[in-house]
């Protein structure tokens, strides 16, 4: 047995092609030692580990065991970690630690939920009143209590603040005084008025239902901010486990474990956490491969992610999210159908997928494969350059015309993929101009109210995902009248009055195989009847981590984020 | 003399400054982005982002705006900052010691460095000294700082290990008691030797970098300076007159080369400035540079405005003093 041999032996049981059994046999036949093994077979998995599938790395139980420092890269800070708020991923993520939703998704799953501060909830047999059943004695970070009027408070901040991502909560409930009831110190009702299925999967949402400690706002609101927004951009006061120490834009956020946290701090976790900003993307590579970085997520080049694949010292996690990308069309500009069809079969889908995205996409509509209403026969175009040339010929689109496409400079793959798509386009007689903007140029061009004609035909390298498992929250903002002209993210000012009509049945379902026969025929209409936009690809997310890592779970619908209370670093790791 | 220079150099900044203030006005209100949105989230409604707007005053006429922003200037309140949602003063006070302490050993660095390089380079001409320097020169002005502090991070942090990556100190270690608020003089002041190490390590890649263009002009300058000088009559005749070799080099030919490199001085200031734009980003360094290229990218108009008015103010008084300096050096200039 050589030094090759188990180098090739630990490198194939680290990047999980090997079963637990495997690992075990070809280990003791290499002569390595027992406890080395058991904690190999134990390892996470590194490559494609599915939404379901958690590490399943050893934890050491019982006494607390101090982790030390999770250090996460991340590539920009937040200027708003208000929960009511805010709708960046870093925002959500020091959120999801430094408050509490009443649940949250259950592990990997985007259907199933887990108690956070509720510990149990009932729902009414018309699912129109959900009570939730707090763990008693919970505190704040500030040593107030957090009981069921602090949560009806609190939810009352949310809708009124009317901020980020308050429809979350409005869908539900406009009224807070006396829709939301505090029934006892433990127990909140809402009332919702009216069957509402998908209650359940708002509250779990890492956008909004966090619990705020009432006192914070009443200590630090002002006249003019009477709900203390400004403070609470760069303050956390929650109950989640982990206090925020410091919040500076471009170094980094600390965070401390918070010592009266509620699930007590026995096993294996972190005492501290620091999320450092690093803006440029080779540098946080450097930093996995250097050891000095613990978790990176999505901020990576995709090749870089292959390559790392190979590198022992770490652990890659693939999964799939809820992130889908588009090219939004300009519709009152590419006002016929043939056209944005045209369009639409010129788009190199499978090279963009191979080429620029290594792997790490693959074919979807508006709604990605993780959440309902996702339609598994759903049309998809191929490229089909004969077929696009005769379309936009029908649809009044002359050879030799010209097409202009505006992306974003944040992200070189997205002019990367306009090339390619540039080259289709010229092959077969048709130009694609393309504009490499800002992002506060590119977002204002997409939410802001400029008219039709001051828009580029077409918007490319948009990306969107749920709030929480809803397909009408996912398609309303980029879709719907409604959301044109500053009102949502409906740039290509798409209009469609079927579409609106079985939005508006599907806003209010109350059965599930309803809601999917609703969207199927949405996703007919927005992809090839009357295109909105060119749908290319769902996006699979990767987290890189530092061998020893573990706890880590990720959730299609918590992008980029990481619950640290769950997470820990092997002992000797 | 050297009062009214003074005078006119004062005045001069305010006439630079005030062209500044329209020309970056301008600009950042001609980006087809709107702050206000920024500001509420990109998923806000329009009643947030139009509240947000009335709060900002983005809603006032230009020139509204533009008179209440230069009132606020000329009480040195530079409005509050978009992105950081403090007020732009307290920012600046945050991240222009470490952009200074940056470039200030860049600066110290070309010097020390460039000066004697350039000289010897002039003074053994076609030797491996010459060969060297003339490298330095050329690859330091074709070389750009973004790529150069990519590979430096790449082999001396990345590949062998001894440099750390960036940052002013690891994430564990608390800065000095702030004094100066550059960290190797306040932890000098403080007696902190242990912090000095730490804060020395990590400034070493990012100067390095950065003192890489400004030596590349420092030497090209010295070194074109000496060689013309060195072929001056009075430099024969300082031969002649039996002088030492160094002598001859150090007290007659270095004095008189050295002046258009002591106007260069001035210019490095700029040079370094916008250097440390670039090098901050790879080295996640937390200084002015950074802070100004997410306020351009966050349409953070006063941020942007502050930064640009304050460099730019540093720029000038830096080459007054230069000119100052001048007039010590070459006493002709005051006739």
């Amino acid at each position: 047995m050589t030094d090759t041999q188990k180098t090739v032996f630990f490198r194939r049981a680290l990047s999980g092609r090997m079963d637990r059994r495997q690992v075990i046999e070809n280990g003791l036949r290499l002569g390595i030692a027992t406890p080395l093994l058991s904690a190999l077979a134990g390892m996470p998995a590194v490559a494609s580990a599915s939404p379901a599938t958690r590490p399943a790395a050893a934890r050491t139980n019982g006494q607390a065991t101090d982790s030390g420092t999770l250090t996460i890269l991340f590539e920009d800070g937040t200027n708003d970690i208000d929960p009511h708020s805010t709708y960046t991923t870093l925002g959500s993520m020091i959120c999801l630690n430094a408050y509490e939703m009443l649940i949250q998704y259950k592990g990997s799953s985007t259907f199933e939920y887990a108690p956070m501060l509720a510990d149990s909830w009932d729902v009414s047999e018309d699912e129109s009143s959900y009570t939730f059943h707090l763990s008693p004695n919970i505190k704040f970070h500030d040593d107030t209590i957090c009981n069921a009027q602090a949560v009806k408070e609190s939810f009352t901040r949310f809708v009124k603040l009317e901020l980020g991502p308050y429809l979350v909560i409005t869908r539900f409930v406009d009224d807070p005084d006396t829709q939301i009831v505090a029934v006892d110190d433990v127990t909140v009702r809402f009332d919702l008025g009216q069957p509402q299925p998908l209650f359940l999967a708002a509250m779990a949402s890492s956008f909004g239902p966090y619990i705020v400690s009432p006192q914070a706002w009443k200590d630090n609101g002002t006249d003019e901010d009477p709900w203390a927004h400004e403070w609470l951009s760069f303050n956390a006061v929650g109950t989640g486990p982990y206090r925020l120490i410091e919040n500076t834009l471009n170094e980094g956020v600390t965070m401390s474990k918070f010592d009266d946290y509620h699930r007590g701090w026995e096993g294996n976790h972190f005492t501290d956490v620091f999320i450092r900003n690093v803006p440029e993307s080779a540098t946080r590579r450097q930093l996995m491969e250097q050891g000095e970085g613990d978790v990176s997520t999505y901020n990576l080049l995709a090749s870089d992610v292959a390559e790392l694949q190979e590198d022992p010292s770490l652990q890659v996690l693939i999964y799939d999210s809820t992130r889908v990308n588009w090219a939004i069309l300009n519709v009152p500009k590419l006002e016929t159908v043939e056209a944005r069809q045209g369009l639409c079969y010129a788009f190199p889908y499978q090279e963009n997928i191979d080429s620029i995205n290594k792997g790490l996409m693959k074919r979807s509509g508006p709604i990605p494969s993780t959440m309902r209403g996702y339609d598994p026969d759903a049309f998809q175009f191929p490229t089909d350059l004969d077929k696009a040339k005769e379309l936009l010929a029908a649809g009044g689109w002359e050879e030799g015309s010209s097409f202009e496409y505006l992306v974003s400079s944040n992200y070189a793959d997205d002019k990367t993929t306009a090339q390619l798509y540039q080259a289709n386009l010229q092959s077969i007689g048709y130009d694609l101009n393309i504009t490499e903007v800002d992002s506060a140029t590119y977002d204002d061009m997409i939410y802001g109210d400029m008219g039709a004609d001051e828009r580029p035909d077409i918007m490319g390298g948009w990306a969107w995902w749920p709030d929480y498992n809803d397909p009408w929250n996912q398609l309303a903002p980029n879709f719907l009248k409604s959301a044109q002209n500053g009102g949502g993210s409906n740039g290509g000012g798409y209009e469609n009055a079927t579409v609106e009509d079985l939005m508006s049945q599907a806003e209010h379902f109350t059965d599930e195989d309803q809601l999917d026969e609703l969207m199927k025929q949405i996703q007919q209409i927005l992809i090839k009847d009357d295109p909105a936009a060119i749908f290319y690809g769902e996006t699979k997310y990767y987290t890189i981590l530092k061998a020893g890592v573990g706890g880590f779970v990720p959730n299609p619908l918590y992008l980029g984020t990481c619950l640290f209370y769950d997470m820990y670093r092997e002992e000797g790791a | 003399m050297v009062a009214r220079l003074i005078i006119r150099r004062l005045l001069f900044l305010v006439l630079v400054l005030f062209g500044l203030s329209i020309i970056t006005f301008s600009l950042s209100h001609l980006v087809p982005a709107d702050p206000a949105r920024m500001i509420a989230g990109p998923r806000a409604s329009k009643t947030t982002v139009e509240k947000i707007r009335e709060q900002y005053g983005l809603n006032d006429p230009l020139p509204v705006q533009y008179v209440n922003y230069v009132e606020g200037v000329l009480h040195l309140d530079f409005g509050k900052s978009f992105s950081s949602r403090r007020p732009v003063r307290e920012d600046l006070g945050r991240y222009l010691p470490a952009t200074i302490e940056l470039g200030l050993y860049a600066f110290l660095i070309s010097m020390i460095v460039g000066i004697p390089l350039g000289v010897a380079s002039a003074v053994k001409r076609d030797s491996w000294v010459d060969h060297v320097s003339r490298f330095i020169s050329i690859s330091g002005l074709a070389l750009p700082v973004f790529w150069l502090a990519l590979m430096a991070q790449f082999f001396f942090f990345g590949k062998l290990g001894w440099l750390p990556d960036g940052q002013r100190l690891p994430n564990s270690v608390d800065p000095p008691r702030s004094i100066t608020r550059l960290y190797t003089i306040d932890s000098i002041l403080t007696g902190n030797w242990h912090l000095l190490r730490l804060s020395a390590e990590h400034l070493i890649l990012p100067v390095l970098v950065l003192a890489y263009g400004s030596l590349a002009v420092v030497t090209r300058m010295v070194r074109g300076g000496m060689i013309e000088v060195m072929n001056q009559d009075y430099i024969r005749t300082a031969r002649a007159k039996g002088l030492a070799n160094n002598d001859v080099v150090l007290k007659h030919a270095m004095k008189n080369a050295l002046l258009p490199t002591v106007t260069s001085l001035g210019l490095q200031v700029g040079l370094l400035f916008s250097g440390a734009f670039l090098v901050e980003i790879v080295f996640s360094w937390p200084g002015v540079g950074r802070y100004a290229v997410d306020a351009i990218q966050s349409v953070d108009y006063n941020a942007t405005m502050a930064t640009t008015l304050v460099i730019a103010a540093i720029f000038v008084v830096v080459n007054m003093f230069v000119d100052i300096l001048y007039l010590f050096l070459d006493p002709r200039i005051a006739i």
